[in-house]
């Protein structure tokens, strides 16, 4: 990083705060906290990497053009999250994503949907390991994608960012109960990706 | 005398350090360059692109180390300036320019003795101001 | 709550796994785990599904190629120009807590200037500039060429009220390619 000072004890009021006075510092401490969970978020929802961090992007200007509106006692995250799906959601981005991906379906480029790999020589570099993490991942993600967008949302929110129904109730604008039955719909659907793994994994 | 100065300290005056502060306006939408500028705005000439520069103010101060001296300056501001220890050729300054009685900047630096320093340029009048500050001792 | 009509209660369990149940509730399922393989397995599948959800989105967010989110963010603030509504903002490299910033959080960089590169300052400078700081946008030291004159340059906040005239940039230079611009001052990092 191109900063010495260590931002990430700063508490979510001093952090608002700086973000408030636009203060550089804290535009980076609020990247360098978030890009990551907002882009898990995100490519949950749109199943396309490049698509997901420009909507981190998105997501983070549009805290610096809007930062005015946020009340101190929110809660950033929540913010942070609403504006992620909201801009996943979008229609018009849907449209958009509609016509790309029928032209070019999810697995089209099965060569390197997700992104190259750690390099031969590496530590990381574990051929067999990854070549099944990959086909995991992809199971996965086919699934997902036969899910309708909102579900999605509720579904990523819940098993990668932890959050309670109540609080994705309040991040999407639902009702608990919605939350509830929407996840319930999802796992369901999903757990038949897991199928073939979890037998694997052995039942004791 | 120098190892005096070297080692000034409380109880001895100490040396006196004469200060003299020119307070200029740099801008682009006049022309005409003050008379008594002529040397300092040469020099300017090979960094800055201004059409005219005009002497506003001069403040001329004899102060003590330590001592604090102050200048007003237009556009409700101030600037202070203490000497605080003679190092070889050089005496140690600092300055503070305040904008409505907040500090705005604040610089320490050694000039040298009969040198001069510019510090600029907040802005004022459609140009910007800028102090040459100068000093021996 | 019909622990006894129902024990498997698949939707329970998966409260349960939420950790959404009030305290009576958790404990009538943990209960009732020691005793059910069956719904043992139904909490396994979900913990393993989730661990493995979070393994691949942890997978494609550290797959490359990835964006360098905090330059590009910085740089599409700065080409913004004007400030958001309400209030004024600016890359004023401000003082706050904690504490420890508080003669750091203020400097932008120090940048000696040589309006002719290629020539070798040899004068000495006429004042050595030890430190400085202030509620301002970027700061310059430059030394003049012939005469070894040392300036001190500094670029105001843009006030809302009347002594803003709208320009906020650097002092007009002769030469603008060889003047440090405020992106590279930004970039050297702090002192």
């Amino acid at each position: 990083m191109s900063n010495a000072i260590d931002r990430e004890g700063l508490s979510e009021a001093q952090l608002v705060a700086g973000l408030k006075k636009g203060d550089e510092e804290a535009y980076r401490t609020l990247v360098r906290r978030y890009e990551d969970r907002l882009f898990k978020v995100a490519f949950g929802i749109l199943l396309d990497r490049e698509e997901a961090w420009d909507i981190v992007q998105d997501v983070f200007f549009k805290v610096y053009q809007s930062i005015h509106t946020f009340k101190a006692q929110a809660r950033l995250s929540t913010w942070l999250h609403r504006i992620t799906v909201n801009h996943c959601l979008n229609w018009k981005r849907r449209w958009k994503r509609r016509l790309r991906q029928f032209h070019r379906p999810l697995d089209a480029d099965s060569n390197d949907p997700l992104g190259r790999y750690p390099p031969i020589g590496t530590e990381q570099y574990q051929p067999e390991r990854q070549v099944r993490e990959k086909q995991m991942a992809q199971h996965l993600w086919q699934y997902v994608a036969e899910l309708p967008e909102e579900a999605r949302a509720v579904f990523m929110l819940k098993e990668v960012e932890g959050l309670s129904y109540d609080e994705i109730a309040e991040v999407l604008g639902i009702k608990r109960g919605t939350v509830s039955s929407r996840l319930f719909y999802a796992r369901k659907r999903i757990k038949k990706a897991l199928a073939p793994y979890l037998k694997e994994e052995g039942d004791p | 005398m120098l190892i005096l100065l070297l080692t000034g300290s409380g109880a001895w005056a100490g040396p006196k350090v004469k200060i003299n502060i020119k307070t200029v306006l740099a801008s682009q939408s006049k022309k005409g360059v003050d008379g008594q500028l002529r040397a300092m705005t040469q020099e300017l000439n090979s960094v800055f692109k201004y059409s005219s520069y005009q002497l506003l103010s001069k403040d001329r101060m004899v102060l003590n180390l330590n001592q604090t001296g102050r200048a007003k300056l237009p556009g409700n501001r101030a600037l202070t300036i203490t000497p605080t220890r003679i190092l070889g050729n050089r005496v140690e300054l600092k300055l503070a320019i305040f904008q409505k009685k907040r500090q705005q900047f604040a610089t320490v630096f050694q000039l040298l003795n009969h040198g001069s320093m510019i510090v600029g340029g907040p802005r004022h009048n459609k140009g910007h101001l800028l102090f040459n500050i100068s000093g021996d001792y | 709550m019909n622990t006894a009509i129902n024990p498997c209660d698949a939707r329970r369990l998966i409260r349960y796994h939420d950790n959404e149940l009030p305290a009576g509730e958790r404990q009538a399922v943990a209960d009732h785990l020691a005793q059910c393989s069956r719904c043992r397995r139904a909490l396994a599948q979900q913990q393993h599904l989730r661990r493995f959800v979070q393994q691949a989105a942890n997978g494609a967010a550290a797959r490359t190629p990835r964006p360098d989110v905090e330059s590009a963010l910085l740089a599409r603030i700065k080409n913004r120009g004007a400030s958001p509504p309400a209030t004024p903002r600016s890359w004023s490299p401000r003082r706050w807590a904690p504490a420890a910033a508080l003669a750091l959080a203020t400097l932008v960089v120090t940048v000696i200037y040589n309006p002719w590169p290629e020539a070798v300052v040899s004068r000495e400078p006429s004042a050595i500039v030890e430190s400085f700081h202030g509620n301002v946008s970027t700061v310059m030291i430059l030394q003049t060429q012939t005469t070894g004159q040392t300036i001190v340059w500094f670029n105001e906040i843009s006030e809302p009220d009347g002594e803003s005239d709208g320009n906020q940039s650097a002092p007009p230079a002769v030469d603008r390619s060889a003047h440090p611009a405020a992106d590279r001052q930004r970039s050297v990092g702090r002192a």
